[in-house]
């Protein structure tokens, strides 16, 4: 489970697995980071990939390490939900732009598998509205600025929704996704992010995978 | 595009496990107005392996004895990273992938853009989309097909209405093909067609193999053919 005093790295991992085996193993030993299954990783591996990943990590840590599996639900997601907690998954993404009643079943479906809700707001205008919509809040709320958002329209991530959303709804955590840089790390870390979301830094360069975390990791609270 | 506009499909969607979906499809009628539909749960359980497993038993032989491939979809639901979803899909030998009408324009015309290159058909999912005119009308180019859902999500439809009139306005406007999800009975299935879709998704009676599900898709056959 995730402490609300603390802020974590969830490091996002879409190559290919004996790729991501690699850089799972050069990453060093901490709790803080959170291993994301990427949404075209599990789409490629399937469950498979999930499991992998949750044993690599919980032997690294040498207890259950902490996984995301990103599968951006948008509809009909018990199965889905199911399917990753059953491979260990700690924690399972919505879209925040699904219809209400498909996220309030989506936090419902998470909290009876004792695992992790998260709702992604890629693309969400307004992500004050969407809570306001739902009957149920999710454990974690992502504030995504997506790929294509990034390299084609140079979207800006809205760091400015973080103390709106925990000035009302204080019982959750805040995520940021799309900042790639140490700065961008720091930035949501400074505006009370508890976890920053990066992937690109390490898919450029695997190699350097250690030297990375290690650099993140220090941006941390 | 790989699909004729004249004719009208029935496609069948498979959400359960590998082993029910290759029973179905091996009794399913050998016609290219059925289309195979890879689940979404299907791709998150199993993986890419899910479709190259069930294209290996989407053949079909017509009347005079010549095999064809049967239409694949993969409904990957792309929402972000089209390029690497979108080469993916392609690698297993699929004929089109879906993308969600509710992720940012920019994905939706990167992943039209990358199914053209990949010589896919590209497929926007409209689920939870309150206008998927407007959508369209974002999109420089326009995909392949349009998916129109009724109600919230395919598991728990409402009582809301398949909003048909949206057939008419985009096939006016556009060069795409219409599908209709979230419709189950047979009036519904005829009603959806009648009102000028060219695809209807079926999904609940091939969760589980059933006799009753391939009468119901032999009959339907009969009716658009």
């Amino acid at each position: 489970m995730l402490k609300r005093d603390s802020s974590y790295l969830q490091i996002a991992f879409n190559l290919d697995l004996q790729e991501v085996k690699k850089m799972v193993n050069l990453l060093p030993s901490s709790e803080r980071i959170l291993i994301e299954a990427g949404t075209s990783f599990i789409k490629r591996y399937g469950q498979r990939g999930i499991l992998e990943l949750k044993r690599l990590w919980s032997d690294k840590l040498n207890q259950d390490g902490y996984i995301v599996a990103d599968l951006k639900i948008a509809d009909r997601g018990a199965r889905e939900v199911e399917i990753a907690a059953q491979a260990g998954a700690s924690a399972v993404t919505c879209l925040g732009l699904s219809h209400p009643k498909t996220i309030d079943y989506f936090v419902q479906k998470c909290e009876e598998l004792n695992i992790d809700s998260m709702v992604d707001m890629l693309n969400v205008s307004f992500p004050f509205q969407v809570l306001q919509s739902l009957r149920k809040m999710p454990k974690i709320i992502v504030l995504h600025r997506g790929v294509e958002e990034w390299e084609r329209s140079k979207k800006e991530i809205p760091y400015d929704q973080i103390h709106r959303i925990l000035g009302v709804y204080d019982n959750v955590l805040i995520s940021i996704a799309g900042g790639e840089t140490l700065h961008d790390v720091q930035e949501a870390i400074f505006n009370d992010a508890s976890i920053a979301v990066t992937w690109r830094a390490f898919a450029e360069s695997p190699e350097k995978t250690a030297i990375l975390a290690d650099r993140f990791l220090e941006e941390l609270r | 595009m790989k699909l004729n506009k004249k004719k009208r499909y029935l496609q069948v969607s498979f959400n359960n496990s590998l082993l029910e979906a290759q029973k179905i499809i091996q009794e399913l009628p050998s016609s290219d107005r059925v289309l195979i539909e890879v689940g979404t749960p299907l791709i998150i359980k199993y993986g890419m392996k899910a479709l190259s497993f069930l294209r290996q038993y989407s053949v079909y032989y017509s009347s005079n004895g010549v095999s064809a491939n049967r239409y694949l979809v993969a409904d990957i639901k792309c929402a972000d990273l089209a390029d690497k979803e979108v080469r993916l899909a392609s690698e297993s030998g699929v004929s089109a992938a879906t993308c969600l009408g509710i992720a940012p324009i920019e994905t939706i015309e990167n992943f039209i853009y990358q199914c053209r290159n990949h010589s896919l058909d590209s497929v926007i999912d409209m689920i939870n989309v309150e206008n998927p005119f407007l959508v369209l009308q974002k999109l420089r180019n326009s995909p392949d097909i349009v998916i129109l859902h009724r109600g919230v999500d395919e598991s728990r439809v409402s009582s809301e209405e398949v909003p048909y009139y949206q057939i008419g306005k985009i096939k006016g406007s556009y060069d795409v093909l219409v599908g209709v999800a979230g419709v189950d009975s047979l009036a519904d299935i005829e009603k959806a067609f009648f009102n000028g879709a060219d695809i209807v998704i079926l999904w609940k009676a091939f969760f589980n193999y059933s006799k009753e599900g391939i009468d119901l898709i032999n009959h339907l056959l009969k009716r658009i053919s």
